[in-house]
């Protein structure tokens, strides 16, 4: 009997096994060719498109940014090639996936650089995986523009065929720094990821900071990931902070540090993010009202009246059936600047385009973009940062007063 | 500090219960279940979609979380750690360790939990955030009812071991598998059910952590770290062991981290080094039988 159920049992696994093959072979070719979907008749063949690469977390517990990515990548991919494309050929996106990992996504931007036809790659996410596919882009030769990966060393390392659009880790602090110069505070403490981003942030951005201003200031370390982050917001406790400012590289860390704060009552004047997993919308959908009054430092996300913006406001909520975010709003950019890169280069090869990018000067729905040399980074962009609050269940600027839509409002406490 | 001790030991409470279905495994089969943690995970998605599907309080969600947790246990037992265990002793952990990677990769399937994270969380859930404070301790209400769910489990399980035929066949075949078999005990079904009974104690932990924690596909891992830490620490095979090395371990962890200076991004170090001692000082652990 059980010989039977035995053989059945097999059968059925192995069917599973070829279903699950099936899907995932066709989730491959899907996020492939996600790009030209529903353009086939404007894609013609192979030969007709321009290749953009990009290496994104496509499975494992970061996938979502990835798709948060692919979503942005293939809305703007479509509408450039529904206006005619780039010198008349479309655009196609090959995604590679990194699961979020060093070691894998070197493996995804090797298989990318490999192929001769891709002209540009974009994307990393993590500043772990951005650092890998950085040095991967510069022994290959192949232009790379750093979409979201805030590690600083990618553009400090003098490199030729990398740039970012967006800032660095360092400067994702810099709009909270003119603040807190202006409004200087009493103690700061500062949960801090034990990751490439955290270490990023704290020695490029605030250590100096810390020195020059000599501010009272207590840095505590946790582990990507952790569940039970009590014990930090305990010892943050002790130190009876006014600000609390965390660092987290995905919203479901933010989402166990406010957890945390709420459970052992730390009440601080501010609690503020710096940027990351507390500017996404998934932070406020995870951690509901304890996210409210919660700011978050980090790149500012153009200019929320510019009509271009709202268009693409519009198009994407409609589209995906959720608001675009700070993930969205570079994603969604970086392409209209690969496609104003691409259009511009004289040759369609990767030296034409790497010359292209160095001039680059476009204004897109994430601010101006133009890379240069300054403070030791190279073909860097100086993008705006700000200071932004939840409020709502909206992330609202309120710091510098040239973008603030409000003033800040302080933390009222958990009143339990 | 008080607080600090509570605290670890409702977190310390809810690995008991991970490591409690753990311990049962390895005392009756002598099988390091490699997949141990994975049925928490599974645990956790009962909860998740009973929650989502009908608004079922995931306290509630245990009984069908135990269901389906014991017959997954049952049947990767009898269809294939049965047939690793007639080969070498690693058999048996390559299996539950291929187990543990086809469940991930199962469950992160679109129509299951997903690749990404997920929360329970809706204002029908009681448990959200909720806190109760007694005596001026303040406990997550969750946790708590967690540590009461796993003092009830230690009695009924102490009791289903004790009067019970069928846990009396479980005690005989763990102690002498051969002799149970010639006083007519079959131990292939009684080892599949234990199985199965270790798989539903993850499950039921599972479903109390889903009010607090995230939930996504390869979660179990983080828990499955632990239940090791724990069943060396107690003792393998001993049930008390898990239930004091499960406390034992919590406060470990938020003692070294709350307290040691630098500790707060080493938690996880603390039960490690708390591993390496217990195997350098105590091999069979606090409750484990000497060699």
């Amino acid at each position: 009997m059980f010989k039977l159920v035995n053989r059945g049992l097999f059968a059925l696994l192995f069917s599973l096994f070829l279903l699950l093959a099936g899907c995932s072979s066709e989730e491959s070719s899907s996020s492939e060719g996600s790009a030209n979907n529903g353009n086939d008749e404007q894609t013609g063949t192979e030969q007709d498109t321009i290749k953009i690469g990009a290496v994104l977390p496509m499975t494992g517990g970061s996938a979502v940014f990835g798709e948060k990515f692919e979503q942005a990548y293939t809305l703007a991919i479509e509408e450039i090639n529904e206006a005619g494309g780039v010198k008349g050929r479309m655009l196609e996106l090959v995604i590679e996936d990194s699961q979020e990992k060093p070691d894998i996504g070197k493996t995804a931007t090797e298989k990318l650089v490999a192929d001769e036809e891709i002209m540009i790659m974009t994307g990393g996410r993590s500043s772990g995986v951005t650092l890998v596919q950085a040095q991967v882009a510069e022994e290959n030769k192949v232009p790379y523009i750093i979409d979201h990966g805030t590690s600083d060393l990618a553009t400090m390392s003098g490199y030729e065929y990398v740039f970012r659009m967006n800032p660095t880790s360092g400067m994702y602090v810099t709009a909270l720094k003119d603040y807190l110069r202006k409004n200087p505070p009493e103690f700061i403490v500062h949960v801090n990821v034990d990751n490439a981003f955290g270490e990023a942030l704290y020695e490029y951005g605030l250590k100096d900071f810390i020195a020059e201003t000599g501010f009272g200031y207590e840095q505590l370390k946790y582990a990507a990931g952790e569940l039970d982050l009590k014990p930090v917001m305990e010892t943050a406790k002790s130190f009876n902070p006014d600000i609390v400012l965390m660092t987290a590289g995905d919203d479901n860390d933010a989402t166990q540090l406010i957890k945390a704060a709420y459970e052992v009552d730390l009440n601080p004047k501010l609690f503020i993010g710096t940027g990351a997993g507390h500017s996404i919308i998934g932070f406020y959908e995870q951690a509901g009202e304890l996210a409210e009054t919660v700011l978050t430092a980090g790149p500012w996300h153009g200019d929320k009246n510019h009509p271009d913006y709202q268009k693409f406001f519009d198009k994407f909520t409609e589209r995906y059936g959720h608001e675009p975010g700070e993930h969205e709003v570079e994603g969604y950019a970086v392409m209209y600047v690969i496609a104003d890169v691409l259009e511009r280069a004289e040759n369609l090869d990767r030296e034409s385009v790497r010359k292209a990018i160095e001039e680059t000067d476009l204004y897109t729905v994430f601010g101006q973009v133009k890379f240069e040399d300054f403070d030791g980074y190279t073909n860097q962009n100086r993008a705006v940062t700000n200071i932004a609050q939840w409020i709502n269940g909206k992330l609202v600027t309120v710091y510098p007063d040239e973008y603030a839509e409000q003033e800040i409002i302080f933390f009222p406490g958990w009143n339990r | 500090m008080l607080q600090t001790l509570f605290d670890g030991m409702m977190i310390g409470g809810i690995y008991a219960i991970i490591a409690l279905g753990l311990t049962i495994i390895f005392g009756v089969m002598k099988v390091i279940n490699m997949s141990h943690g994975d049925f928490v995970m599974i645990g956790m998605f009962v909860a998740y979609f009973l929650f989502k599907a009908i608004g079922l309080d995931p306290f509630l969600s245990m009984f069908v979380a135990v269901i389906v947790c014991f017959f997954i246990g049952f049947f990767l037992y009898k269809f294939f750690v049965e047939k690793a265990k007639k080969g070498r002793d690693e058999n048996t952990l390559l299996v539950t360790a291929g187990s543990s990677i086809f469940l991930v990769n199962f469950m992160a399937l679109p129509f299951l939990l997903g690749p990404n994270f997920l929360r329970m969380t809706g204002e029908n859930l009681y448990w959200e955030n909720k806190l109760w404070k007694i005596g001026g301790i303040t406990f997550n209400a969750s946790f708590l009812m967690g540590f009461i769910i796993t003092g009830l489990l230690i009695v009924i399980l102490h009791l289903f071991l004790t009067r019970t035929d069928t846990g009396l066949a479980i005690r005989a075949a763990s102690q002498e598998q051969m002799a149970a078999t010639i006083i007519g005990i079959n131990v292939s079904r009684i080892s599949a059910l234990t199985f199965g009974l270790g798989a539903a104690f993850a499950g039921i932990a599972g479903c109390v952590l889903a009010t607090t924690y995230p939930i996504y596909a390869s979660i179990g891992s983080l828990f499955l770290v632990k239940a090791f830490v724990i069943v060396v620490l107690g003792g393998m095979g001993s049930i008390p062991g898990a239930a004091i090395g499960g406390l034992i371990l919590g406060i470990t962890e938020s003692f070294g981290a709350t307290y040691i200076p630098g500790g707060t991004g080493y938690r996880d170090v603390f039960g490690l080094i708390l591993f390496l001692l217990i195997l350098l000082y105590r091999p069979h652990g606090l409750f484990g039988k000497g060699v």
